[in-house]
């Protein structure tokens, strides 16, 4: 029992993960400075930014709204994010335990934290918040199924198997599924399905500060709010790490190959930065059918061509 | 389904920081009315017009507008010197224009700039600001101020371009040009900007013509309406350049105008610098007397669009009325045309493609030391250091 | 055309309703009209003349209240101001937003500023203090000596 309670609260769970997110974080920001002629921020500014908010700020309360839902919403999504997050790292780390990393319920772990954010947002009360809800939910009706291909993709490259250290073996044995043409299409649906899943820009429209003033999140503030940034950092943690693990063979932690598993999550997240930052916003119409449209027919084309053996 | 909701844009813009309150009355995420509310920012220039005399207004109308900081008193010393019958000499015409065309490229690189950021794409925000920095340096070289020039007065300008500056001027410009061209390729040819700006608030030329919509915004659906060319004033008539306009009435229309108009104004600057040489140096103003009694009407192109000043005089040494329009007055008004009927996403950037013109930007009055909580400038010491910055930044350019 | 030649119509047209013209120079011309045919006058400006509406500026004189409505002839330069007086004691006068926009809001203003009454103004509210200025107040009106 202790054992887990270490796994879920401080490796990989809870505190690695916040941890390393937050230094992923300050990476992206590093980068989108250096992209638009700034400084930058220092390497401990997503620490500060996250402990001002839980300390130091006050939380206020929406009157139209609905305090519990709201206020626990924020809890429901760290939740789920840290769950998924034991569950990519312990097989990413090749430390065995009882579960084998099942990767439907990895997705359906990592599909909590929107869930949870829109329930806080339509439980502000805010018609802001509101279309920054809905919009959320469009968002993911639409990608959520290309990341199930893209999911799907892994299986049937994978000779059927479900769990992600299989997966990781498979690949460490033969070749890392991105080294095929289906692979790097599957990588490409998966970086644009997380892209959308972190909510950056080209698909930020649920936030959309410059139409929302940020949307959904508008009424959080101080530790509500300081636990929504906790999870950002999280999902920008793991799910690059889940890319990693289904096409990239995962992590190999011994001497210099813990330079390549770090360059490996940093340089998909330097392409999201780049992605972020090279866009402008798109509209909800537009990001349901690229992701309709485009990207399940490069998915399946990829999931048929796996099926060839390419 | 009639369930409309209010979304507000304010009272305090998200993204403008300027206090104007736009409500869209929303069926989902489509706009079914729009109403806006204004006067939170009403400073009644136009009544302390009628306190000041002549001299003053020209500080005074400056201060409408924090970007277009020139186009009012230039549009103000059209209408007074109307009223006088005087002709300005060239040399401060040319003086004149070269303001007016580089707040034209310091405009209109801002609202490239906050045009990106609208559609959340904060690399071009920042590119344009950045590109827009030397043409302020620029501003603080002639001048010696990087906003409010106090550069016109009545029968010319207050101070001269000296001769062995326009080099340096000329260098800037083709800095600027350069960056210009690479800030028009990157907008111009991305197709994710295309999908989200083609077919996008559009202004027919029925709904240009009924609002009476000047400036960018009428010529981006075709109507070529420019003061410069119209009713011809400072040195427009000496130069060679050319009224741009566009067809598709779109917010991608808009800034394509806005961007190409930038390459005119940097050769309407050349030619000026060049023919500059030619005048004898000082010869910057005429003494006026008197101002008689009459009705001025002074128009001026501002980059959002025609200035109209009118201005009443009974012969005192102050205005007796003094009407104001800005560009903004009639281009904001089209927000009913172009926003009803969009989505929320589209709503918020046909907004911002009129360009919505700024109030008065404040100015820092003191600064804290973090750690100790005490004053380390006071505003005396702040007017100090940007004094020597601007000496500083003088001496570098002029070797 | 010149300016001779558009006073010349402008007569030829409304005949007595125009009451006087004052030209301030080769662009610039303002002519003095009856109250009443202030419509009229405008239809013809705005759709067969084909002139822009820039804007009217009112003021408060001792003749009453003076309104220039500023047009403009894009082709030529041409500024034409139409000037009306009206009554110090109930100012009021036709509204044009009816024919364009354009005139929707300064009509709201002056309304607000002035308190001059547009009759069949679509909607004339207050532009620019909507709940925060006292009712019957007018801030540019001012005061003369008998």
């Amino acid at each position: 029992m202790a054992a887990y309670l270490f796994y879920f609260l401080v490796f990989p769970g809870l505190l690695f993960a916040a941890v390393t997110g937050g230094v992923l974080s300050w990476f992206d920001r590093k980068i989108t400075a250096r992209v638009q002629f700034r400084k930058g921020p220092p390497l401990l500014q997503p620490f500060y930014d996250f402990f001002k908010l839980l300390l130091v700020k006050e939380t206020i309360i929406p009157k139209n709204g609905s305090p519990v839902t709201f206020l626990l919403a924020p809890v429901f999504g760290l939740f789920g994010a840290t769950t998924a997050a034991v569950f990519i790292l312990l097989p990413l780390f090749n430390i065995t335990t009882g579960f084998r990393g099942d990767l439907l319920v990895i997705f359906y772990l990592l599909t909590i934290p929107s869930f949870s954010w829109i329930l806080g947002a339509v439980a502000s009360g805010n018609p802001l918040a509101a279309v920054g809800g809905s919009r959320e939910m469009k968002l993911i009706l639409s990608y959520e199924l290309t990341f199930l291909l893209v999911i799907a993709g892994v299986i049937a490259k994978s000779g059927q198997s479900f769990d992600l250290y299989s997966i990781i073996q498979i690949q460490k044995d033969g070749a890392p599924f991105i080294g095929s043409i289906s692979g790097v299409l599957l990588f490409i649906a998966g970086i644009f399905c997380i892209q959308a899943k972190l909510g950056l820009v080209p698909f930020d429209m649920a936030e959309a500060e410059t139409e929302l003033a940020e949307g959904s999140f508008i009424e959080y503030s101080g530790p509500p709010y300081a636990i929504i940034k906790l999870t950002k950092y999280i999902m920008l943690l793991i799910l690059p790490c889940l890319i990693a693990a289904m096409l990239m063979k995962g992590f190999n932690l011994t001497g210099i190959n813990i330079l390549w598993a770090v360059l490996k999550v940093a340089g998909i997240v330097l392409l999201l930065t780049l992605i972020r930052n090279t866009n402008p916003r798109i509209r909800i119409k537009q990001a349901i059918s690229f992701f309709m449209i485009w990207m399940n027919l490069i998915v399946v084309t990829a999931i048929v061509l796996a099926f060839f053996g390419l | 389904m009639s369930n409309k909701f209010l979304i507000p844009i304010g009272p305090y813009h998200p993204l403008q920081e300027e206090p104007e309150l736009f409500k869209l009355y929303c069926d989902g995420e489509i706009v079914r009315d729009i109403k806006w509310e204004t006067g939170y920012n009403h400073r009644g220039i136009e009544k302390l017009a009628e306190s000041k005399t002549y001299d003053q207004v020209f500080f005074l109308v400056e201060r409408i507008c924090g970007i277009c900081s020139t186009s009012h008193p230039f549009a103000f010393a059209n209408a007074v010197e109307e009223i006088c019958r005087i002709e300005i000499t060239d040399r401060a015409k040319y003086i004149r224009s070269i303001i007016g065309e580089l707040e034209r490229i310091h405009s209109h690189l801002l609202w490239a700039g906050l045009a990106g950021h609208f559609l959340g794409y904060n690399t071009v925000f920042m590119w344009a600001w950045k590109y827009r920095e030397p043409v302020l340096d620029l501003f603080e070289m002639i001048t010696g101020n990087r906003n409010s020039y106090a550069m016109f007065k009545v029968g010319g300008v207050r101070r001269d371009i000296e001769n062995n500056k326009i080099p340096d001027i000329l260098k800037v410009m083709d800095e600027v040009k350069k960056k210009v061209t690479l800030l028009t390729g990157a907008v111009m040819d991305d197709p994710v900007i295309h999908s989200r700006t083609k077919g996008v608030g559009v202004l027919t030329r029925q709904d240009i013509t009924d609002y009476g919509a000047v400036g960018p915004t009428a010529r981006a659906s075709g109507v070529a309406i420019d003061i410069r060319k119209d009713d011809p004033y400072a040195a427009y008539p000496l130069v060679n350049w050319k009224v741009i306009t566009a067809e598709g009435g779109d917010v991608f229309a808009k800034a394509e105008v806005r961007l190409l108009e930038m390459f005119e104004s940097v050769s309407i600057i050349e030619q000026c610098l060049e023919k500059l040489r030619k005048e004898k140096e000082g010869d910057i103003s005429i003494k006026v007397k008197e101002i008689p009694e009459g009705i001025g009407t002074g128009r001026a192109e501002a980059p959002r669009g025609e200035v109209f000043h009118c201005v009443f005089s009974d012969g005192s040494n102050s205005p007796v009325r003094h009407k104001i329009r800005a560009p903004s007055y009639v281009n904001i008004a089209t927000f009913r045309k172009s926003c009803i009927g969009q989505s929320i996403s589209d709503a918020t950037i046909s907004l911002a493609a009129v360009d919505p013109c700024y109030c008065c930007t404040e100015r820092l009055a003191a600064a804290y030391d973090e750690a100790s909580g005490k004053k380390i400038f006071n505003a005396r010491e702040l007017i100090e250091l940007s004094v020597n910055k601007t000496r500083l930044l003088r001496e570098q350019q002029v070797r | 055309m010149n300016n001779e030649a558009i006073i010349g119509e402008l007569r030829k047209k409304f005949g007595n309703d125009v009451l006087e013209t004052e030209e301030q120079s080769s662009t610039r011309l303002t002519v003095t009209i009856e109250p009443l045919a202030l419509l009229k006058v405008a239809e013809h400006l705005y759709r067969e003349a084909g002139l822009r509406f820039i804007i009217a500026s009112a003021i408060h004189t001792k003749k009453g209240f003076e309104i220039l409505y500023h047009f403009s002839n894009d082709e030529t330069g041409l500024v034409l101001n139409i000037h009306v007086i009206l009554n110090s004691e109930k100012p009021r006068i036709e509204s044009l937003s009816n024919m364009f926009n354009a005139s929707n809001w300064i009509e709201r203003e002056m309304h607000e500023l002035f308190g001059i009454d547009f009759l069949n103004h679509p909607n004339q509210e207050k532009l620019i203090s909507e709940g925060n200025w006292a009712e019957g107040v007018y801030p540019y009106r001012k005061e003369f000596k008998k």
